[in-house]
């Protein structure tokens, strides 16, 4: 019993530390459960919420959570966009991403984008 | 005010009656031992009052009196489930009253009584010059009320008073010794739930094969937003449509099993703005899923999965200078197929927890005659799909009333506390939706992915056409008594039979989560407080040169949730949740209200775990 109990502990450490040890650079992508392989892989919708929204471009492999660059787009500037976003813009936004699959959301250059994806065209002026 | 000293006065006599030995039973007063029948002493616990209201009954039948008749047809009716009812049954033999034939010849005739008693009741009727009826089902009156549970009974010496809702908490005076049992607690239908005929009959009940473990059926909308604005000041219109709809239904049998899913999600935006920009976009995504099993042993199945999903995007917007920026429609679907085998099962067992508790609410109040056994079960259950429409919960409560009447189990027409704890009972969502059992799986997994992969637009290319995958997940549910239940979960897939220079994304995650239900003090649901983790770990699978330099394939993040749910309704909520997730070296949190309408909401589980 003892042994089952440091086993998991020490996994959920190991996990945690490869969660949040940047030096190796873990990529961010890919994370999502349908963010390769289609239907069958399970592909529920997202919530609609901003944060919701963003995390699923993350895992996605649409935007990295944390960009290195500080004009780069990533999950923070992603939620402070859509606060940002007149009301009923950032609804429809919001929605778009939820329900679209992964390949959809990915941009030109992702997981690295230079450009946003088709859903944020929405309301540009 | 002056009739409790009255009574209390008679229960005591009925109580020294009884207690001091007398010689001859004849000798026995025939109103204080209808008063030790009809009402328990403050001095003496159930059990003993049930032992002593037996002997009282023997001593009453003793003696001939023929105030004995309308008690004894009250307990032959009544008292299914305690040998009372038949030392009354066998009692209006003796006491040779003709009045009785009708209650008899009912008794004789209901299937749902024990063999013995309908056996009794026929001689019974032998003695009295009556004629046994074929047995033929009919709907039996409902027992009679234990007398504690009745509504203020009317004091022993004014026995021509009787309760809207009770006819037996009285000791009749002699006149009333012929008069027919009270039919207002009974089958007769002129009770507050109209008796065991009319509302029992349910129009639509599904019939449960007897391998049939599980049942369910749902629908809910969700419309996460439906607004039209019209702004006067800045002349600027807008629309937002956003529904998804869900519809589920799943069979569980012994050697099989079948579920379907559909989805249907709708997305419409209009934004028009003052002066020429103009943005619209159209989504619209359908998913069918569809699974079957086969189980071929002791928990060993094969499995067969389809899934079809089509998306449609339209978006189009338009600048300030009146030019078209963008017009953009994309197509893009999934077909996919997978086969494989698998062990165990997870059902939900809901429906018969909520069963569960509904005899838990009936023995609390002391009005559970009998235990709730697996065919009556199958019945409520089969009644409660038929009004799965039914929002109020009306219907139900009176045809599950009647049901439990009409078997037994529910001792006489409940009183209000007792009917608005049955009442919350099935109005209660936390019994929709309660898995237990173990399920692993693995599948391989064929599909063909229609993409939208052009060159030059600057977008990565994803996988298009066939598209092979392995898949295993595991499932483990167990419920923790009636207001709590954790699940465990395992889920992994692996990209197979990839093309050189082409990536293998993988991807596993084990999550775990606790759900407890909060309750009042009626059993009305407050709401639910729900805590999960998940771990995950995976790989884009694209560490062959084409990543820049400094990225490493290798993901992985820890999510922490927590959240309160506010029932609603049956299949409507609002849930408050918090969320912590320790992905890319950085801590996040966030805070999320989302709520849904549902209806149609319907389950079926042939045992509880």
């Amino acid at each position: 019993m003892r042994r089952r109990l440091l086993f998991a502990v020490g996994a959920a450490v190991a996990l945690a530390c490869a969660a949040c040890d940047d030096d190796d650079g873990f990529k961010d992508g890919a994370r999502g459960p349908c963010a390769a392989g289609g239907q069958l892989s399970g592909c529920p919708d997202g919530e609609r919420t901003p944060e919701a929204a963003c995390w699923r471009l993350v895992e996605c492999g649409s935007l990295p959570a944390e960009a290195e660059d500080e004009n780069a787009n990533d999950w923070g500037r992603c939620v402070n966009r859509l606060e940002s976003m007149i009301e009923d813009r950032a609804t429809v936004v919001i929605a778009c991403i939820a329900g679209a699959t992964c390949d959809e959301l990915l941009a030109p250059g992702s997981p690295h984008p230079y450009e946003d994806t088709f859903c944020w065209r929405y309301g540009e002026p | 005010m002056m009739r409790r000293p009255t009574y209390a006065l008679g229960a005591a006599i009925a109580v020294a009656a009884v207690v001091a030995p007398r010689p001859v039973a004849a000798q026995e007063d025939p109103a204080a031992l209808i008063a030790l029948i009809e009402k328990q002493p403050a001095d003496l616990d159930r059990a003993a009052w049930k032992e002593r209201r037996r002997e009282a009954a023997r001593k009453l039948i003793a003696t001939g009196d023929k105030r004995a008749v309308p008690v004894m047809i009250r307990l032959a009716e009544g008292e299914s489930f305690d040998i009372i009812g038949e030392i009354a049954i066998e009692g209006l033999g003796k006491l040779g009253d003709a009045s009785a034939i009708p209650a008899l010849e009912r008794v004789a005739a209901d299937n749902s009584r024990d063999r013995a008693q309908r056996d009794l009741a026929r001689k019974a009727l032998a003695k009295l010059g009556g004629k046994a009826p074929a047995a033929t089902p009919t709907p039996p009156p409902a027992p009679t009320p234990p007398p504690d549970r009745v509504a203020a009974p009317p004091p022993a010496d004014d026995g021509g008073d009787r309760d809207a809702f009770d006819g037996s908490a009285t000791a009749p005076d002699p006149g009333e010794a012929s008069a027919p049992p009270a039919s207002d607690t009974g089958g007769g239908g002129h009770g507050v739930f109209g008796g065991g005929g009319r509302d029992a009959a349910v129009v639509g009940q599904p019939t449960w094969d007897d391998d049939v473990l599980a049942a369910r059926e749902s629908l809910t909308f969700a419309v996460g937003a439906a607004s039209f604005d019209w702004d006067t000041v800045r002349e600027r219109t807008s629309f937002v449509l956003d529904a998804d709809s869900h519809y589920a239904r799943r069979l569980e049998r012994e050697t099989m099993a079948w579920g379907v899913t559909a989805d249907l999600d709708t997305l419409v935006g209009v934004l028009n703005p003052a002066g020429d920009a103009s943005s619209r976009l159209v989504a619209i995504t359908a998913a069918v899923e569809g699974e079957a099993r086969f189980y071929g042993g002791p928990g060993v199945y094969g499995v067969g999965q389809v899934a079809i999903a089509p998306q449609l995007h339209y978006l189009s917007s338009v600048g300030n200078d009146g030019m078209t920026n963008v017009k953009d429609t994309r197509f893009v679907a999934d077909a996919g197929l997978a086969l494989g085998g698998g062990y165990g099962r997870v059902l939900d067992v809901g429906p018969r927890l909520r069963v569960q508790r509904l005899a838990a609410v009936l023995e609390d109040a002391r009005a559970l005659g009998r235990p709730i056994d697996d065919g009556l079960a199958r019945r409520l259950q089969s009644t409660w799909w038929a009004l799965r429409r039914d929002r109020t919960g009306y219907r139900q409560l009176t045809a599950t009333v009647a049901i439990l009447r009409e078997a037994g189990v529910l001792l006489g027409e409940p009183d209000a506390g007792t009917t608005y704890e049955l009442l919350e009972v099935l109005r209660d969502a936390s019994f929709d939706v309660r898995p237990s059992g173990l399920d692993v799986q693995i599948l391989f997994g064929e599909s063909y992915l229609v993409r939208n992969n052009e060159d030059g637009d600057g977008l990565p290319d994803v996988p298009d056409g066939r598209y092979e995958q392995v898949m295993v997940r595991a499932r483990a549910a167990r419920q923790l008594g009636l207001a709590a239940d954790a699940q465990a979960w395992l889920d992994a897939r692996y990209r197979l039979f990839t093309p050189e220079m082409t990536a293998t994304p993988w991807r596993a995650a084990v999550g775990g989560r606790f759900r407890t239900f909060a309750h009042g003090e009626h059993g009305e649901l407050l709401g639910a407080f729900d805590v999960g983790a998940e771990a995950i770990v995976s790989s884009d699978g694209d560490a062959n040169g084409m990543d820049e330099p400094d990225d490493i394939d290798l993901g992985a993040a820890l999510v922490g949730e927590l959240g309160w749910t506010w029932t609603l309704n049956r299949a409507s909520s609002v849930r408050l949740g918090g969320e912590v997730r320790l992905a890319a070296k950085e801590v996040f949190i966030g805070l999320a209200l989302t709520g849904s309408y549902g209806f149609l909401d319907a389950g079926f589980a042939r045992s509880a775990p």
